[in-house]
Formats: C-alpha cells, sequence, structure tokens
C-alpha cells in the first residue's frame, strides 16, 4: 500500500519534470485572476545604458537582462532553475555520444514584424555573429564541429568576409523544415546552455542587411522575444512592451517594461526608497544594514569569483611555498563580514558550486598563519625577512581599494612582509595585467554560461585570460579530458582534481569570495527568482494586489 | 529620380513649415540688401546643387534625404535670400563661402531627417551671420531695422513652444546669443572687427593643434578600444585592430579622420556604443547639456550680480557679511555634497522634486540647475563686489552723484558696467564649463549630458568619440573667449576706442 502512493508521486514528479511539457510553466502561473486588477507596469534600473541591443556583439549584464525580452533562443531557460526549456524549439534530442544535438522548431514561433522564425534565421544568425568583428564571443560557438577554423581564418584576414556557402560547407550546422541540427566537435554538456545565451540568439536577416549596424535603432529594431523594442532614449530609458507576434503572447502578462540606465548606486536606491522604481540591482554599501532590514532586500550567490592573480613569473612569487602563504595568511571570513559586507561567500575555493554540472569545489586551503609562516621560512624569507616589497594592483574602485587594504594588512601582520598598494583606470589595469606587469592583481571573473568549463578553461597555457605566466601539462590534460567526458559525474570529478592544482598545490591564483547579486524588489513583483546567473526573463513576472 | 522625397517628409506638420519658413525668412532678413540679387541667387543655386551632386557621389551610406537636402533647401534659400532683399553691401563671395561651410557641416546632423531641418536652418543661419560679421559695418543694424525683435521674439517663442525639453529651444538660445555677439561686434567699429576677424582666421589653427595633440594622446595611453576581461583570444583582437586600421602609422591614421572630418564633417563612429555616430551622440546629449548649463548661468549670474552689487554698496553690512559666507561655502561645498543634500530635502523630506531623472521639465532642471550654479554664483558674487568697490570709489561716480542722478540710475549706468569686467571676463571659460557638462551633476541627477560621455569614452578608448567631443569643447571655447572680448569692448569704452 505504502508503494502506491510513492510511486504516484515519482510519477507527478517525472511528469512535472518533462522539460516538454507545458506543467512546468504553469508552476509560474498566477493562481487566480487578481493580476489583472493591478497595473502591469514594471520600472527598473539595469544599472548602465546598454552599449548595443545586437545579440551577437552584446557582452554585459545590463545587455543580455534586456536580451532576455527582446529575443528568445532555440532554448530558454527555466526562471527558477536555470535548466534548459523550449524556447524556439519546441523540443531535441541529443545523441547517444553527445555529439549530435537535433531542434524541431515550433511553427508559430514568429518575428515582432509577422515572420516566421525559421532554422535558417539561426544559421544565418550564427554566421553572421562569426563573421562579425565585434564579436567577443565568437569562441563559444567553436564547441561546433569546423566553427573554429571558420571563425580563425576570419580573424586571419578581417576585411575579406568569408560568404555564407563557406560557412554552410565548413560548419555542421543543418536547417531543415522545422528541423535544426547541430554537430559538436566533442560532448558540451552544457551546449543547451549555450543554445539560450544571447551570442546565439536569432536576428532578422532582411533588418539587419538593410540597416546595418543600426538595425537596432529607432523603428528599425525586429526581435523575436515576448516583448518589443518600443522606445530607446539614450540614457533616459528604454521602454518594452508585448510582442503580439510572441508565440506565447497570452503568457506575457506584463504591459510595459521600463528599464532605467542609473549607474549611481546611491541615486538607484533613492528612487527604490521613493518608490519610483520596484526593482533595483545593487545596493550601496553604506546603506546596506539599512536595507537589510527591509522585506524588499534580497541577496544570492552569484555565479562569479572575486580573486587575485599572481605574477608566477616573478623571481620571489616563482617558488608556491611563497604563493601557498600568501593564500593561507588571508582570513577571508573577517574580509567579507567587515569589509565587503553585502553577504559574500568567503571562499578558498576558485569555481563556484554549479548544480547543473552536478559540481562541487573542492575544500580549499583556509586561514592558517602557522603554516603560511612555516612556508615562507621554508622558502627562505624567516618572518619575511629579504622578502621583496610586493604591489597588489587593482583597478580604480573604492570597494576593490579596501579589500585591498585589508589583504595588505594581514600579509604585513601575519608574514612580515611588506606590501604597497597600486590602481590604474580599468584600460591601463588590463594592459599591465595583460603585459605581465604586477606582482599581484585583483581580478573577477563571471560565469558565461553554468558550468565549471567557464572558469576553468582561463588557466590553460593558451587560455587568453591566462595573464599569470602560470600553466602546468597535467591540468591541461584534466581539463581537455572534462571537455571530452560525457558522464556528468566524472567529469565533474576531473574538474576538482584540476581546481585541486589551482588551490590546493600551485596557487597562480588566490581565491577569495564568491559575489552575491543583492539588491532591492518589491513585494508584489511574482515571477521573478533569484538564481546563480541574475537572469529574470521577463515573461513570467506580475504584479500582485499589495 | 522618382523617389526625391523621403517618406518621412510627408510627416512634417504645418508646425514644421511654419517654423522652417520663419527661420528661413529670418535669416533673409538677416542677410538681405541692395542689388545683384539675382546673380548672387543663381551663384548659390549652382553652389548648392554642386554641394549635393558631389556629395551624392562620394557618401558612403547615402540616403535620398543626405543626397538631395543641399538640393531641395537651398535654391529656396538662396530666392528667399534675393527676394526679400538682395545682398547688397554683403559680399557674394563671403555668402557662398558660407553655404558651403553649411552644406557640408549639415552632413553629421543628416542622419534623422526631422532633426536635419532644424539643423539645417541653424547653419545656415550661422553661416549667414558669420558672412554679415565679415561683410562689414552697419549691416545688420540697417537691413534688419524694426524687424529684429518681432522677428527675436517669434523664433525665441517658436523654439519654446515647439518641444518643451526639446533641442530646440536650447538651440534657440545659442542661436539668440550668436546674434547679440554679432550684433556687438557689428556696433564696435573697424579695429575690432578687424580683430574678430583675425581671430576667427586664427581659430582653425589653434582647432587643429588641440587636434593633433589629444590624437596623439588618446593612441599613446595604454590600452585600446578592444580590451576587455573577456576570454577573447589575442588574434581576435588583433583583427580588430588590423579592421578598423590601428595598425596604420599615427599619421595616415590621423590623415583619414581629418580628411573625413573635412570633407564630410564626419566626426566618425564610437567603438563603445555601437553603431552611433559621434555626431549623433554630440546631437542627443548637447541639449540637456545646453539646457542645464544654460539655466545654471542664469542663475549663477541673477544671484550672483545681484548679491555682489548689493553687498558692494552696503559694504559691512549684516547683508555683506551674510551673502559673503553664503558664498563662500558655495565655493567651499562640492557638488556631490550639495546635490544630494538637495535630493534628500526636496525629494525625500519635501517631495517636490523627483530624485533624479530628467524627463519632466522644467521640474527635472530645477535641482541640477541650482547644484551646478552655485559655485558658479559664489564666484561671481565675489567678483562683483570686489569690482563694484573699486568702482564706487573713481571719480567719475562721484560726480554722477554730485549731477544728483538717483541712486539707481548710478548704479545701474554708471557703476555696474565697470564692476562687471571681472565677472565677464570670468563667465567666458565659465560658461564654456557649463555648457560642456558637469559629470558629478549628470550621475547625481541622471542628466544625459555630455559630461559624462566625455569621461566614458576617455576611460573606455573610444578614440572617435573622445576626439569628437574635444573638437566640440575646444570650438565652444575658443566661441566663447571671443564673446568675451567683445563684451569687454562693450562694457569698457576705452578699449573700443583704443
Amino acid at each position: 500500500m505504502r508503494t502506491i502512493p510513492a510511486l504516484l508521486l515519482l510519477s507527478l514528479v517525472v511528469w512535472a519534470d518533462d522539460p516538454f511539457g507545458s506543467a512546468w510553466k504553469k508552476v509560474h502561473e498566477p493562481e487566480d485572476d487578481s493580476w489583472k486588477s493591478v497595473k502591469q507596469e514594471l520600472i527598473f534600473n539595469n544599472s548602465s545604458e546598454p552599449e548595443t541591443l545586437d545579440p551577437a556583439i552584446m557582452t554585459g549584464v545590463p545587455e543580455h537582462t534586456l536580451a532576455l525580452g527582446l529575443y528568445e533562443g532555440l532554448v530558454s531557460q527555466d526562471p527558477e532553475t536555470l535548466v534548459p526549456r523550449p524556447g524556439v524549439a519546441s523540443r531535441w534530442t541529443v545523441s547517444e555520444d553527445g555529439l549530435v544535438y537535433a531542434f524541431k522548431l515550433r511553427k508559430n514561433a514568429k518575428w515582432s514584424n509577422g515572420a516566421p522564425v525559421t532554422g535558417e534565421d539561426f544559421r544565418w544568425s550564427w554566421y553572421r555573429a562569426l563573421t562579425t568583428i565585434d564579436c567577443d564571443y565568437a569562441y563559444l560557438f567553436y564547441c561546433i564541429e569546423g566553427a573554429e577554423a571558420f571563425h580563425r581564418a576570419f580573424a586571419k584576414n578581417p576585411k575579406a568576409k568569408p560568404s555564407y556557402e563557406e560557412f554552410q560547407a565548413k560548419v555542421k550546422v543543418v536547417a531543415g523544415e522545422g528541423t535544426f541540427s547541430v554537430t559538436l566537435r566533442s560532448p558540451t554538456s552544457y551546449f543547451l546552455d549555450l543554445c539560450a545565451f544571447e551570442t546565439f540568439m536569432p536576428v532578422h536577416r532582411k533588418t539587419v542587411e538593410k540597416h546595418g549596424d543600426r538595425w537596432t535603432f529607432g523603428g528599425n529594431w525586429v526581435g523575436n522575444g515576448p516583448f518589443l523594442l518600443a522606445s530607446w532614449e539614450r540614457r533616459k530609458h528604454i521602454i518594452m512592451t508585448p510582442n503580439p507576434h510572441y508565440w506565447d503572447a497570452r503568457f506575457v502578462k506584463l504591459k510595459k517594461i521600463t528599464a532605467l540606465p542609473i549607474d549611481e548606486k546611491d541615486t538607484s536606491y533613492r528612487k527604490f526608497t521613493q518608490g519610483e522604481v520596484h526593482w533595483i540591482k545593487s545596493v550601496p554599501i553604506a546603506k546596506i544594514d539599512e536595507a537589510r532590514r527591509k522585506p524588499e532586500y534580497f541577496v544570492a550567490p552569484y555565479l562569479g569569483s572575486y580573486f587575485y592573480r599572481v605574477n608566477t613569473t616573478r623571481k620571489h612569487l616563482k617558488d608556491k611555498r611563497v604563493r601557498q602563504a600568501l593564500s593561507l595568511a588571508i582570513n577571508r571570513k573577517s574580509l567579507t563580514r567587515d569589509v565587503t559586507r553585502a553577504g559574500q561567500i568567503p571562499a578558498p575555493y576558485f569555481c563556484p558550486p554549479i548544480r547543473a554540472a552536478a559540481f562541487t569545489p573542492v575544500a580549499g586551503w583556509s586561514y592558517d598563519v602557522d603554516r603560511a609562516r612555516a612556508l615562507m621560512e621554508a622558502a627562505s624569507y624567516p618572518n619575511g625577512k629579504g622578502f621583496p616589497k610586493l604591489t597588489i594592483f587593482y583597478n580604480t574602485d573604492e570597494d576593490h581599494k579596501k579589500v585591498a587594504e585589508r589583504v595588505a594588512q594581514m600579509w604585513r601582520e601575519n608574514l612580515g612582509i611588506k606590501v604597497a598598494l597600486q590602481n590604474s583606470e580599468w584600460k591601463v589595469y588590463l594592459k599591465d595585467v595583460e603585459r605581465l606587469d604586477y606582482d599581484i592583481a585583483r581580478a573577477g571573473w563571471i560565469g558565461d554560461y553554468t558550468d565549471p568549463m567557464t572558469f576553468m578553461d582561463m588557466w590553460l597555457k593558451d587560455g587568453g585570460n591566462n595573464n599569470t605566466g602560470w600553466s602546468s601539462e597535467k591540468y591541461d590534460a584534466l581539463i581537455r579530458a572534462a571537455g571530452k567526458e560525457i558522464d556528468l559525474k566524472k567529469r565533474a570529478d576531473l574538474f576538482r582534481k584540476a581546481e585541486s592544482i589551482l588551490i590546493e598545490d600551485e596557487f597562480p591564483i588566490i581565491p577569495i569570495y564568491i559575489y552575491v547579486n543583492q539588491g532591492m524588489r518589491v513585494d508584489n513583483l511574482l515571477g521573478w527568482y533569484e538564481n546563480v546567473r541574475d537572469l529574470h526573463p521577463f515573461q513570467y513576472m506580475y504584479f500582485e494586489p499589495k | 529620380m522618382g523617389k526625391l522625397l523621403p517618406v518621412e517628409f510627408s510627416a512634417l506638420g504645418v508646425v514644421e513649415f511654419v517654423w522652417i519658413a520663419l527661420a528661413f525668412g529670418a535669416l533673409s532678413c538677416v542677410a538681405a540688401v541692395g542689388d545683384r540679387r539675382i546673380t548672387v541667387a543663381v551663384w548659390l543655386g549652382l553652389l548648392a546643387v554642386g554641394c549635393g551632386l558631389v556629395r551624392m557621389l562620394t557618401l558612403e551610406e547615402p540616403s535620398a534625404w543626405n543626397r538631395w537636402g543641399p538640393v531641395l533647401f537651398a535654391p529656396p534659400f538662396a530666392a528667399g535670400l534675393a527676394l526679400l532683399g538682395g545682398v547688397g553691401r554683403l559680399r557674394a563671395s563671403w555668402l557662398a563661402i558660407a553655404l558651403v561651410v553649411c552644406s557640408f557641416s549639415a552632413r553629421p546632423f543628416g542622419l534623422h531627417p526631422w532633426h536635419n531641418l532644424d539643423a539645417w536652418a541653424l547653419l545656415a543661419f550661422v553661416g549667414v551671420a558669420l558672412a554679415a560679421l565679415l561683410a562689414g559695418p552697419g549691416t545688420l543694424r540697417r537691413n534688419v531695422g524694426r524687424w529684429r525683435w518681432p522677428l527675436v521674439i517669434a523664433f525665441f517663442v517658436l523654439c519654446l513652444w515647439r518641444a518643451p525639453l526639446g533641442v530646440h529651444w536650447a538651440y534657440g538660445i545659442v542661436l539668440l546669443i550668436l546674434l547679440a555677439l554679432i550684433y556687438g561686434i557689428l556696433a564696435q567699429g573697424r579695429e575690432m572687427r578687424a580683430y574678430v576677424r583675425r581671430r576667427l582666421f586664427g581659430a582653425p589653427i589653434v582647432l587643429l593643434i588641440i587636434m593633433v595633440a589629444s590624437f596623439v594622446m588618446i593612441r599613446s595611453a595604454p590600452g585600446g578600444p578592444f580590451d576587455t576581461d573577456k576570454n577573447t583570444s589575442p588574434e581576435l583582437k588583433e583583427a580588430q585592430e588590423k579592421f578598423y586600421g590601428f595598425d596604420e602609422p599615427l599619421y595616415v591614421q590621423f590623415g583619414k579622420y581629418f580628411g573625413r572630418l573635412v570633407w564630410d564633417g564626419n566626426l566618425g563612429k564610437s567603438f563603445k556604443q555601437r553603431g552611433r555616430y559621434v555626431n549623433e551622440i554630440i546631437e542627443d546629449h548637447m541639449a540637456p547639456s545646453i539646457q542645464l548649463g544654460l539655466a545654471a548661468t542664469a542663475l549663477a549670474l541673477l544671484v550672483g550680480v545681484t548679491a555682489g552689487v548689493v553687498a558692494g554698496i552696503r559694504r559691512n553690512s549684516i547683508f555683506d557679511y551674510s551673502s559673503m559666507t553664503v558664498a563662500m561655502l558655495g565655493l567651499a561645498l562640492p557638488t556631490f555634497v550639495v546635490g544630494p543634500f538637495l535630493v534628500l530635502a526636496f525629494s525625500i523630506k519635501i517631495p517636490w522634486f523627483r530624485v533624479a531623472g530628467w524627463d519632466e521639465f522644467p521640474r527635472d532642471l530645477i535641482l541640477p540647475a541650482i547644484t551646478l550654479s552655485l559655485p558658479f554664483m559664489a564666484r561671481v558674487a565675489r567678483l562683483t563686489r570686489a569690482g563694484m568697490l573699486e568702482i564706487v570709489s573713481q571719480d567719475y561716480v562721484r560726480t554722477a552723484r554730485a549731477k544728483g542722478l538717483s541712486e539707481p540710475s548710478i548704479v545701474i549706468r554708471h557703476t555696474l558696467k565697470g564692476a562687471l569686467l571681472p565677472v565677464v571676463s570670468f563667465l567666458g571659460p565659465a560658461i564654456a564649463q557649463l555648457l560642456t557638462g558637469s559629470l558629478v551633476v549628470e550621475k547625481i541627477f541622471q542628466v544625459p549630458g555630455l559630461g559624462s560621455e566625455f569621461v566614458n569614452g576617455a576611460f573606455n578608448r573610444d578614440y572617435e568619440l573622445v576626439m569628437g567631443l574635444v573638437i566640440l569643447f575646444g570650438t565652444l571655447l575658443l566661441v566663447f573667449n571671443l564673446i568675451v572680448d567683445v563684451a569687454y569692448a562693450f562694457l569698457d569704452p576705452r578699449i573700443r576706442h583704443a
């Protein structure tokens, strides 16, 4: 008797979890019609003016936030759990070797001008992304068979754009009647995640060809998302209204969305407290204590890591014992409690836990002054004697400065070494880090997709962003193996082994904390969820009566 | 040839037409006198058609509007000139040069057909005014005659009424200032005109030096527009630099930049704000800066001069001490303290204004204008007071008193003119500074002005944007310094007749 309810429950769970069913979406529906009595107009602060609304070349968070309203990829993501949900594709299958993804596209998917969204649209959009010189995220396509060679050939001679026919011949993307299939060069478990990412979102070919790089301006814009670009007044606001041609337009409840570009945190916070906006994405540090007492305050872990790079080519930092000691001598808990204060998670590890990839980070080495001192002594710098002055380099920012000051103080007190601070504006900082002209440099990394790979492939020997002068064949082999592994558990283990090299042995980086999202949101805005990617698809949101 | 007029043209309302007609009428009146009208009209028409043809053949991204704009608008303009009185002592060649300048410099604005018309009218106006300035004495006064005030008022009212917080009234006020300037210069006599002419010819050289210097400086700063913290490969970055021509020698890059600027009036495209022309960015964000800057200037002058005069006359009185203390505070308090304080007081505690934003006029203008004007107000008050103190003890003021003139008459007609001299010399650079925006005030109140564009442009290594703004700011500074010189001559007869 007892098994029946359990079975029933199990089948219910399976049914509700069917990615291609409609049950998962029901969860996000309002319970009754009371929401209809409320004005469904959202005003939020997007924190800065977007550089572009062209999905192929956008790279920032404010742009991505808006892209979720304006475009829809093959796949979308669950607003709460971020698991892949149907987008333009109503269902898909993955071959057993994890290499071939076959999508079935819905027939009623339409552009905002009423034209149907087809597989051809996607194929052309991907071709366009790969042949657009400003597409910084082109490397995300490299997992597709033939894409890397195609893009590298283009980058060699950027003024001669390879033809669409060449793309069709070389890159394994096939668009059929209502179908779309992609062949990967090696199994990529996060490929569906990529399909929901902005760089993979479709653009309307005729519009782009007609208006060039000004196709998102004025009345030119055409998109396929749940919302339309109604107006874009630079540095004033962006207004989005529901797209009547969206295939699930009936599900969309907001009538108007206004995105403000306020980059001044204090102004933004004041606007919220005055009731002029419904949702802001940050709170100034000075106001955190006040904000925390309010029910509107939210804080959640974010898929991002704050860490220090160590220049391993410097003579005194070549010895890994010194690097180990530097990491051991940082009291991360006190740092996040007293300095950053927004609830950041003190982390002696680098990659945050990622449920979708079954990844939990290695433990890392926590604060241990005695061991740090012993290591310094072993490296023949007893009590820091003879150790040259160390400089912490950061891009000019009040918050980074506070962290650096505290870390410097800990190193001075715990290791007896001399530490100085140095700051530069962003571009100079990037250049100096790239040229390895630093001792210790502050850094941050936000995951591009929900997978450890986006964190781990940075430290490959030829990683475009390594900038530490460190490399290890063993590490590279592990990451490469993880890239080919299909089994999630085994893959996660490979990543863990690699991470262990990084932060339990070699220390080309010193992890400090895991970022958080924090901000304020009015209570009666529902269909809005905290998640590690800070992704908030607008079609789920609605206001409930207070 | 079937599609000469773009679709947007049909959308132009009656108001637009009235406005344009009036603007052109005003222009024509300003320039019009004498004979040779037909010759010049034909000349101008031909020139304009020529410009249009050259442009049509050379533009990279031509639209019907850009191509035919000059062709369409120059002939009626020229005909209007001729019909309303001809050109008289205005030298035809000057007028022609002015028109060529206009038609080329209208190109940057050629992106929005609607703005295009306004920009055209504006630039043509400036061009004709320049021509009038260079042409000879008294032209303006004689020709416009009793029409000038109705015209000015009609123009101003139309600008104001057209768009509450739009571009137009800001441009209208700038135009009025220019008009006053030209009027002022024309009234000054031969030496002054020669001086102004020299300065005007010197200006392009100064600008060129500024351009070269900043071109070299911005490009030698470490980092470039394509440096990011993204995981892009070095090859892609190299490709991007190659694509945008950064691999060429600096002088070649400058040559191309300069050539495009002179030929086409095109300041290039921003690297950061994808797809946007720098001309467009300036056009969009100049208006808020001008509005805010003018409001702040007006406020600073009104309050500053009044307080200064009263403090100067009632020296050592309570009013003197208190107003100078307030002025000291205004100088000492930075805007990032005053701004949030005003917000706290008048948006949060007493909710009269919005916390930040730039939509409602004049509500959203008041707090930022006060914040921006405060330090200038304080300077003006102190300078006026000092000037007053010096002048009141002069012999001619004593004479005026001895003649039995009333106190207001002494202050306004005799003292103030001299006392304002230091204020005027301060105002030139100050106004240029106010107009080009203030980063802090723009941030606190979310004003979409030019100050933030400049600073962010520099941080992002957005070369084209920074260059464009340097040129704009350089020009403004030159113009306002010129205005100061002219105003000086107006206020101080010794200079005028020297």
